[in-house]
């Protein structure tokens, strides 16, 4: 089991297709799910945190992960040199691997 | 040398305008940013259009660097060439290899804050021939002619490659035979011997803190090592607004000269600007992850909607607009002891023009279509096509019964249901 919920999303806002939404399944997770991304190599932009946020950067494509820590609300922010054609794919490859980064965390935590 | 951008800066609190290098700065996102240039061009066609473009850039930057080098005395032309490229960059505008001397050269842009913004808004299903990056142009030759202490107008610039139409970088040539160019603007000291007193408005206690918590994470952000801004889910520009002025002003004297008959259909378009930058701005930024992280996500109460924006406005350096009445659904007076275009058309525009003033009757139309036309809960969707589905719909109307660009004591502007 995920922190991540089933659904991947467009996100509201004009960037053709760049912006994606996911939801964490509780709030809750924000500092866990932060702690799993860290593990699989997503690196923290500071100073975020003063917003209410972690914004984390995988730092290879450029692409951030940005989350509300008081709604666990999870926006897939893909840089903006993205091509235009392989921005779904590219949404929902790193979806995937938020989700392997945190499978079986959930369980484990409501375990806990 | 240490080149410190920030002892440059100066905030006005008593009316929410900032100031670098003694030139006001405003935040505005690409959205609007590609508007406006957009409207200049439907105004006069796209070769003049450009040409205003670039003008205006140059007149600006000019001011702008020429602050910013006297803050920093006893420099050389290539160390001033490096605060130009780095301006430029911690403004969001890209980032600027500047290989001149003073009678010219070739600039390379990498990641130009216009070119960059259409492909990513546009690219994917639209192509484009003429070149996006006039501010970029018109920056460079500034930039130049301050580097080696040319008088403004001495040399002039084109962009002869731009990634819009498909090449893989933009060049700008900065060549001799400019023309005379006056690089006038607002600055700190005539603005605050021109602009009224300051005021509250109503929900003071509601706006007040969203504009702090705002400033506090608009001070920490500048370009990236792309010299990019992406924030709000938006790519993000500290924009001269001299520019803007610039542009829109010389855009009205062409009209005057040559079709007065077009003068209002163009002030018609600089409050659509105006519209549209509520609309993606305000709007965009109510909707983004560091909104709902700060503030939290709108409910849809009308009221929060209005003062959000308010105090987006006011963070972004827009002015102090305030409310003086708002009613729900029906009607709603925005005032401000100035904005960053009333004050610019009190101190620079020609008294029979006026100057621009779109930005504070638009947002006022904007606000409204933001605070009842948006369902807001569960998901907002602040598109292209929930704009232009209120736009064609929009029941509001707005008049602008006051101004301090006429030498009034105040901007007011009054949206009413048609």
């Amino acid at each position: 089991m995920s922190m991540l919920g089933p659904d991947l999303e467009r996100d509201v806002g004009c960037r053709a297709d760049l912006l994606w939404r996911c939801d964490l399944s509780t709030p809750g997770y924000a500092e866990a799910f932060a702690t799993a991304l860290n593990s699989v190599g997503f690196v923290t932009v500071p100073g975020a945190s003063r917003m209410g946020l972690h914004v984390l950067e995988e730092t290879s494509t450029r692409h951030r992960v940005v989350v509300v820590l008081r709604t666990g609300r999870v926006q897939l922010r893909l840089d903006a040199e993205s091509g235009h054609e392989a921005r779904r794919t590219e949404a929902r490859r790193l979806f995937e691997t938020m989700r392997r980064a945190t499978a079986g965390q959930a369980a484990a935590r409501g375990s806990q | 040398m240490k080149f410190d951008i920030s002892t440059t800066r100066e905030h006005l609190p008593d009316h929410q305008m900032d100031f670098l290098g003694g030139s006001p700065v405003v935040a505005h996102c690409h959205h609007f940013n590609l508007f406006w240039d957009q409207t200049m061009d439907d105004a006069l066609g796209v070769e003049r259009g450009e040409k205003v473009r670039i003008d205006a850039a140059h007149k600006s930057a000019y001011k702008l660097l020429r602050g910013l080098v006297d803050a920093f005395p006893k420099t050389t032309p290539v160390e001033r060439l490096g605060i130009a490229a780095s301006t430029f960059a911690a403004m969001g505008h890209g980032k600027l290899h500047l290989a001149v001397g003073r009678s010219g050269g070739l600039v390379r842009g990498d990641y130009l804050h216009y070119g960059f913004g259409w492909k990513e808004k546009y690219g994917g299903r639209m192509t484009r021939s003429a070149p996006a990056d006039a501010f970029a142009a018109g920056y460079s030759v500034a930039a130049t002619e301050v580097a080696y202490d040319l008088d403004p107008g001495t040399l002039k610039a084109s962009e002869e490659k731009c990634i819009v139409d498909g090449s893989t970088g933009c060049e700008i040539r900065v060549s001799a035979g400019g023309e005379s160019l006056l690089p006038q603007g607002v600055d700190p000291r005539s603005a605050k011997e021109v602009l009224p007193p300051t005021f509250d408005g109503m929900y003071e206690e509601r706006i007040v803190p969203v504009v702090a918590g705002l400033r506090d994470f608009l001070g920490g952000v500048a370009g990236d090592n792309r010299g990019v801004i992406e924030a709000f889910g938006v790519l993000v520009t500290s924009h001269l607004a001299d520019y803007y002025n610039h542009a829109a002003s010389d855009v009205l004297q062409i009209l005057a000269r040559e079709k007065p008959a077009g003068i209002e259909a163009f002030r018609a378009l600089l409050v659509e600007a105006g519209q549209a930058c509520a609309f993606h701005t305000f709007g965009g930024v109510l909707a983004s992850p560091e909104w709902e992280g700060m503030v939290g996500a709108p409910s849809g109460d009308p009221l929060e909607i209005v003062t959000g924006c308010i105090a987006l406005a006011r963070a972004f350096g827009f002015g102090k607009w305030a409310i003086e009445e708002f009613v729900p659904n029906e009607r709603l007076v925005m005032t401000s002891p100035g904005t960053y275009e009333t004050l610019f058309s009190r101190l620079i525009s020609s008294d029979e023009l006026r100057g621009p003033a779109g930005i504070f009757p638009g947002a006022g139309i904007g606000i409204m279509q933001l605070a009842h036309g948006v369902q807001w809960q569960p998901r907002p969707n602040i598109d292209g096509t929930l704009y232009l589905s209120l736009a064609r719909s929009s029941p509001w109307s707005v008049e602008e019964t006051s101004t301090i660009s006429a030498g009034e004591a105040l901007d007011r502007v009054v949206v009413t249901k048609r």
